[in-house]
């Protein structure tokens, strides 16, 4: 530390009569160049354009890529029979991720949405063999997840207690409630119950004779999400408190409120997504949802929304939902099981974020997308 | 010695430094002003390492200076110094050395700790310490790692009169003990005051250059303001911002009378600006200033009020004094004051909002407060500070507050757009409105104010009137004489 010795350790003798009496002889006057100015060109809103896409077209080009790939190994992958299949599949998937970018766009975080999908589920079916009409239980299974939604965004915002902490505590007591309500043993309906057509509208139907009904589902979902995110005030103001909950707090936004109703939306979509994931298969075990949190995240991430809060879309996270399931239809086609499965969708989650970090030039405020 | 060569950068679409080239000397104080966006801010992050020039080059004694060796070499202080908060004053310095034990300060790190006038507070966590503490760290471990350029990045808007004057002392000690030291500052009495060479930048250039005793602020006003700056002293934005049939914000019944001189009895709980029981505050068609040392109460008390939302028939607004606590910075300019209009106020009376319903709800405003943005969609953190702070200007305005409330309004803005803050804050208040606002700087009291009241130590120490045409000397003196205090002549 050579400085150390130089340094004025006296206040007032470090200084000089007055700096301005002897000005720096050395000093030479710089350049006058004219200032080119601040030019703006009108491609500012195609490159904002290009920047709020950029997302959503990588997906687009990953999914159709991935396509090719596996139509190419295995030419059964893009028969219409397998591609109904994968939007078939992607249904459940892509019903609960919505609801999940939803509690991520308003900054807070939702891991209870599996074990709620498998609380849903097992609390109709119990309700309906016990003899209680199928829609009635329906509507207490989704009340179930709306409440212990609104039960999340309630202990969060007014207690204060972290989401993560909160939601962790509602992963674990729902599956609790779920084994001992049901003796952990499935329930399996019968097709002479009462109400047992109704029940298969929600995932065994054919529409048209060809479509299965959670096609339906799904897009009707994610149409009734997009105009909730996209168009509402609600979707608006929520990109608002998660971008910034201090300044919400000064602009006088309905912070808690909206927290809690989006958790309450997450908690109720990921009933309704077991519900149809409890019809496809038939029957309902306590173990259906446990391991479903983690491809959800994997889905919204990759579908472009910030753990941070603020951004997050309805046709990301349909893609990014897309985007996997296509990947294990095209494995297991390809004669590769769930654990290999298992291992693409880590490396896929991480690469997507990397590629998006690269790509994008990460921490500038500047270039990030704009939510709204 | 430093010499920045033909340094171009662009953003985008945006050229934010053309061609600028600068040297500056050791031993001397380079002094470096603009307006907002005229690129300082570029120019400092090019210096310190943080991003890289599109062209031209960077030297330091004949040497190319890398981008690593840049984060080494220089050293910036700004207002919010990157440190850990959670560890103490030493520890922060500590951070980073090998070894495998914890380390203890070295006589190295005390001894630098008691030259720089903090080594009492070694052992104090850095998040229970003011911001001067947060800035000397800073420069401790700028100097623990041999750094030769200081750049002082608007070192002291955060920062009272006293620990200004602290912090200048340290400039000149890092001088004279041979470091290149750079003062980036809109306050242009203290570059006059301390910079013994003061380049100008406007639009991402040199524009002219001052020596010595041509250093005033007067010449330095007239280089910053004599073109190109959009009209600064244009004529008052008279938008009818507020409904004149509302009722009297407050009636001043604990209001000292027209003179309003002399010291004012009362502690700040009966000063309260709840529009219920209002004593100094908030009347209608006047914008009045309250102004102290921090921790004296005057921030406190401007902020004692509930600050958004509606008590009886007062609607009030608030700014912070740091932007970002009040701005949106994942969304547009257009989507940051839309979303404090009510649904029945944007233009449509279609249900679905659209980017293209925001930003025209947002283009009426984006014109009368003279926002200068490529187009409304335009994400709110590209923008410049200046016009930063007028989209919050524009966003708490949009809620037609009776009472406006805000702190330091000019913060970190440079003069021209100064100017526009001030006349914005005069016409709300000619319009019907209340305007209450905490300034450090007296500065905006002239601008702007009606009434001044001077707090410290809890208690309201007087009361000044003023206006445009008040001597910002004499006003000084007389605030100093209030505080009790010695006047600082420059």
């Amino acid at each position: 530390m050579p400085l150390r010795g130089e340094l004025n350790v006296d206040k007032s003798g470090a200084r000089s009569a007055d700096p301005k009496a002897e000005p720096t002889g050395a000093a030479s006057r710089t350049d006058l160049e004219a200032g080119v100015g601040v030019v703006r060109t009108s491609s500012g809103t195609v490159r904002n354009l290009l920047r709020a896409w950029s997302r959503i077209g990588g997906l687009l080009v990953a999914v159709i890529a991935c396509a090719i790939v596996f139509e190419g190994l295995n030419t059964a992958f893009l028969s219409s029979a397998n591609i109904l299949t994968i939007f078939k599949t992607t249904s459940s998937l892509g019903i609960i991720a919505m609801g999940e970018m939803v509690v991520l766009l308003v900054g807070e975080i939702d891991l209870s949405v599996g074990s709620l999908y498998g609380l849903g589920a097992m609390s109709i079916a119990l309700l309906w063999v016990h003899g209680v009409p199928f829609v009635l239980a329906c509507l207490a299974g989704l009340g179930i997840g709306f409440g212990a939604g609104l039960i999340n965004g309630i202990v969060t915002t007014y207690i204060g207690v972290n989401s993560f902490i909160t939601t962790l505590g509602m992963l674990n007591l729902a599956e609790g409630i779920t084994f001992l309500a049901s003796n952990s043993a499935s329930v399996n309906p019968l097709a002479t119950d009462p109400g047992y057509s109704i029940f298969e509208a929600f995932g065994q139907d054919q529409v048209f004779g060809v479509v299965p009904v959670q096609i339906f589902w799904l897009l009707g979902i994610a149409v009734i999400m997009y105009v909730v995110v996209h168009r509402s005030m609600f979707g608006f103001k929520s990109a608002a408190i998660g971008g910034n909950g201090v300044a919400a707090k000064v602009v006088g936004l309905p912070v808690r409120r909206y927290k809690i109703i989006a958790f309450g939306l997450s908690g109720t979509l990921a009933v309704l997504a077991g519900i149809i994931a409890f019809s496809l298969v038939g029957a309902t075990s306590p173990t259906a949802g446990s391991s479903l949190p983690f491809t959800v995240f994997a889905a919204v991430i990759i579908g472009g929304a910030s753990l941070s809060g603020g951004r997050g879309t309805v046709w990301g996270t349909f893609l990014g939902a897309l985007f996997l399931t296509l990947i294990s239809n095209g494995l297991s086609l390809l004669g590769y099981g769930p654990f290999v499965q298992l291992i693409f969708v880590g490396v896929v989650i991480v690469v997507a974020v990397a590629v998006d970090r690269l790509t994008s030039r990460g921490h500038d405020r500047q270039s990030a997308p704009v939510q709204w | 010695m430093l010499i920045v060569d033909s340094v171009r950068k662009t953003y985008g679409e945006t050229h934010a430094l053309a061609s600028l080239s600068l040297q500056a000397h050791p031993r001397e104080i380079l002094g470096i002003v603009g307006a907002n966006g005229a690129g300082k801010s570029t120019l400092v992050k090019l210096l310190a390492g943080e991003e890289r020039e599109d062209g031209g080059t960077i030297t330091h004694n004949d040497l190319v200076l890398s981008l690593e060796r840049r984060r080494e070499l220089v050293a910036v202080v700004h207002q919010e110094p990157q440190l850990f908060p959670n560890l103490t004053v030493a520890a922060n310095l500590m951070v980073g050395w090998g070894g495998i034990a914890k380390p203890r300060p070295t006589p190295e790190v005390e001894e630098l700790l008691q030259h720089l006038h903090i080594g009492d507070q070694a052992n104090e966590l850095l998040e229970n310490t003011s911001i001067a503490v947060w800035q000397l760290t800073e420069i401790a471990r700028a100097l623990l790692r041999s750094a030769e350029v200081f750049v002082f990045d608007e070192p002291n808007s955060a920062l009272t009169k006293d620990e200004s004057q602290e912090m200048f002392e340290h400039m000149r000690r890092l001088r004279d003990a041979g470091k290149l030291v750079i003062l980036v500052s809109h306050r242009l009495a203290e570059v006059s005051e301390i910079c013994e060479r003061v380049v100008a930048i406007r639009d991402g250039s040199v524009v002219g250059a001052m020596f010595g005793r041509e250093i005033t602020t007067e010449n330095l006003a007239s280089i910053l303001t004599s073109q190109g700056l959009g009209g600064a002293a244009s004529p008052a934005i008279a938008a009818p911002l507020v409904a004149s049939d509302a009722p009297p914000v407050a009636e001043g019944t604990g209001a000292p009378g027209g003179s309003g001189d002399g010291p004012l009895p009362g502690r700040i709980a009966e000063m309260q600006i709840d529009a219920a029981n209002l004593s100094i505050c908030g009347i209608r068609g006047h914008v009045v200033a309250v102004t102290g040392p921090e921790g004296g109460g005057g921030r406190e008390l401007v902020r004692s009020a509930p600050l958004v939302g509606e008590t009886g028939r007062v609607r009030r607004a608030y700014i912070p004094a740091d932007r970002r606590q009040c701005l949106f910075f994942n969304m547009s300019v257009a989507a940051n004051i839309a979303s404090r209009l009510n649904r029945r106020e944007l233009p449509s009376r279609r249900q679905l909002i659209t980017r293209r319903l925001l930003a025209e709800a947002a283009d009426s405003y984006i014109e009368d407060f003279r926002i200068k943005a490529a187009h409304p969609g335009v994400i709110v953190g590209s923008l410049s500070g200046g016009n930063q702070q007028k989209v919050a200007l524009a966003c708490a305005l949009a809620v037609h507050p009776d009472l406006l409330i805000v702190e330091e309004p000019t913060r970190g803005v440079d003069i021209a757009t100064k100017i526009q803050i001030h006349d914005i804050l005069g016409s709300f208040a000619r319009s019907g409105g209340a305007v209450v606002m905490f300034v450090n700087e007296l500065e905006d009291a002239v601008g702007c104010a009606d009434r001044l009241f001077v707090v410290d130590d809890q208690v309201v120490q007087g009361c000044l009137d003023v206006d445009k045409s008040s001597d910002l000397e004499a006003l000084t003196i007389l605030v100093n004489q209030k505080l009790g205090k010695q006047v600082n002549a420059a």
